[in-house]
């Protein structure tokens, strides 16, 4: 079984692994660059918050000047993203679909093995496969973004205004780094065989597949990742004032204000306003931010006068690896729950 | 061990498939005893396949039971080993190469008998280093038995081998079939829509038609008693066939 599970899989295994290999090589080529624009700005080994900002600061201006960085840096990205996708759709859907379409599958099933047998070793073994190509483009990615993400994860401090990317705790990019890509594409490669279990045609299964995945990878960072711990809280009174990191819009009745937060290396979550006793607030503005004839420091004192504070919810940095490890076992136990419900169903598959 | 040897090749009792609540095969028992060559005959849709396909194992009954050798079919490592199969349009994997298919069958089967299977690649003149999609349908066809025979089981299974084949290609096949029976006792099982396939090959006929079994038994006392009955002395074995379809689709008309 191992045998034919090789050669019937041997093309698409080194096919990804001609991908990874490209992959590896262009983002070793342009990851010297990066190394140099984080040693002269200074970021390896800055001390004290005002030397981090400004370090920070210098590298993001390098990192901008540089175009590729920042197409790379989205680019891995969306690679990690696409890749359990593509492992699912392509590695996972016909598994099964391909066989039962083909009708090889009374090949398959009639020699001395069990169809359970015939699928554990397909699962094990291209389920490894989509481990390790899932694992090697993460440690790529994520290897090449350290210096971006450790700049990323230092106190912006005065010069919070200036370019800067996402750190790799934001939902956008805690799913392309380290672990979770692992734990979505052995997840995505057992959803894709599922689907090929139950629909028995290839292109019907890969086209559920890309729509499930998509609405887990979707859903999973919007409700269940914000809750893996309680969120922190964090109160400073709202300081309305003329600059960069402050914004008020006041519509009708009701006014939005938010003062940049800079919680380094953690995930904001939500960002609201309270008044003095502790009540969410949100309006209504101050009378004379309506007048026509006042000026805008005549409204942003009369804010300042409501004593109004505002409240951050996030997930502090030191949980990142919590996060990591929580949200790996969560697609870990979702492909496990698939792969046995294909155990179960496959002896009682239909063949009509 | 001896109860298991002396099983009969296949035994169903009330067996039933039904598909989309029409009955594919219904109310069929039979009783074969091991070491026929039955050919299973019956018109396209008669539930040939599905019969066939119940007693691999890949289908499962939707009423009454299905014994294969003793033992029910398809269960584990040991039952399927004990039968060998050729499915309809002798489905093999294009991208493999002929010896890849040869392999296959040594991987998988325990009883595997290698000099057999490359004895018969040889005298077939299959190009080992060949993609079997690239095959003829007459090859394909041969490769399939080839697998199916060398795997060394006590029942070979032939659901319709011969019938996307040219007439000489079908011979050869045919001819091929009884070589691996004569060379062994197994059982043999083989469907077909035409009876001038089963003439020669079988000693065992069933008869399926629209889901039920028409006629069963010995191929030589069948036909005494045709012959007797009829009082034709000339009846041929197309001929009773024809009789039993004929008269069940009259039957089925009134």
């Amino acid at each position: 079984m191992i045998w034919l599970t090789w050669r019937q899989f041997r093309v698409q295994a080194l096919a990804a692994l001609g991908a990874v290999t490209a992959v590896a090589v262009l983002f070793a080529v342009s990851r010297g660059h990066l190394s140099d624009l984080a040693r002269s700005a200074g970021l390896n080994g800055c001390a004290g918050a005002d030397a981090c900002a400004s370090a920070r600061a210098d590298f993001f201006d390098g990192v901008q000047a540089d175009r590729l960085a920042g197409v790379l840096f989205y680019a891995g990205a969306v690679l990690l993203y696409l890749t359990p996708a593509l492992l699912g759709l392509f590695w996972g859907a016909p598994l099964i679909a391909r066989e039962v379409e083909a009708g090889t599958f009374r090949l398959a099933w009639s020699q001395s093995t069990t169809r359970r047998s015939w699928l554990a070793v397909k699962l094990g073994l291209v389920g490894a496969g989509s481990v390790v190509t899932g694992g090697l483009l993460s440690l790529v990615v994520t290897w090449w973004a350290g210096p971006i993400d450790r700049a990323a994860a230092l106190p912006a401090g005065s010069r919070a205004a200036g370019p800067s990317l996402p750190g790799r705790f934001a939902p956008l990019l805690f799913g392309a780094r380290d672990l979770v890509p692992v734990g979505a594409a052995l997840f995505a490669f057992a959803l894709g065989v599922t689907c090929g279990l139950l629909l028995r045609r290839t292109l019907p299964a890969m086209a559920v597949t890309l729509l499930v995945l998509t609405a887990v990878q979707v859903a999973l960072p919007m409700t269940v990742r914000p809750f893996y711990e309680a969120p922190l809280r964090k109160t400073v009174p709202l300081v309305a004032s003329y600059g960069h990191d402050f914004s008020m819009r006041i519509e009708g009745g009701s006014v939005r204000m938010v003062q940049s937060v800079d919680v380094p290396g953690a995930w904001v979550i939500s960002v609201g306003t309270t008044d003095s006793a502790g009540r969410p607030w949100s309006g209504p503005a101050p009378r004379v931010c309506l007048a026509q004839n006042a000026t805008p420091q005549q409204c942003l004192g009369a804010v300042n006068a409501l004593r109004l504070d505002q409240v951050v919810s996030y997930q502090p940095a030191d949980r990142y690896w919590t996060f990591q490890w929580i949200e790996t076992a969560l697609y870990a136990l979702g492909a496990a729950a698939l792969a046995g419900f294909c155990f179960a169903r496959v002896r009682a598959l239909r063949l009509d | 061990m001896a109860v298991v040897i002396d099983a009969p090749a296949i035994r169903t009792v009330g067996l039933g498939r039904r598909y989309r609540g029409r009955w594919a095969l219904e109310d069929c028992t039979l009783d074969i005893p091991a070491g026929r060559v039955v050919g299973l005959v019956g018109p396209n849709g008669a539930g040939k396949s599905t019969l066939l396909n119940l007693v691999m194992g890949l289908l499962a009954p939707s009423a009454g039971t299905v014994e294969v050798l003793g033992d029910r079919p398809g269960t584990g490592p040991r039952e399927l080993a004990r039968v060998g199969f050729v499915a309809q349009d002798a489905p093999v994997y294009a991208h493999l190469t002929v010896a890849d298919h040869l392999r296959f069958g040594a991987r998988l089967n325990p009883g595997w008998d290698d000099a057999y299977a490359r004895r018969r690649v040889e005298e077939l003149g299959l190009d080992p280093a060949r993609k079997a999609g690239r095959l003829s349908g007459g090859q394909r066809a041969q490769l399939a038995l080839t697998l199916a025979v060398a795997k060394r089981g006590d029942l070979l299974v032939l659901d319709e081998p011969a019938a996307s084949l040219d007439p000489l290609a079908r011979r050869e096949l045919l001819e091929s079939l009884a070589e691996a029976v004569a060379d062994r006792a197994m059982s043999v099982v083989l469907s077909s829509h035409l009876v001038s396939d089963l003439e020669h090959a079988c000693d065992h006929l069933v008869v399926l038609n629209a889901g039920r079994v028409r006629l069963t038994g010995d191929i030589g006392v069948l036909l005494a008693e045709h012959r007797a009955v009829t009082g034709n002395r000339e009846a041929d074995l197309e001929e009773l066939v024809l009789t039993h379809l004929g008269r069940t689709t009259k039957e089925t008309a009134k």
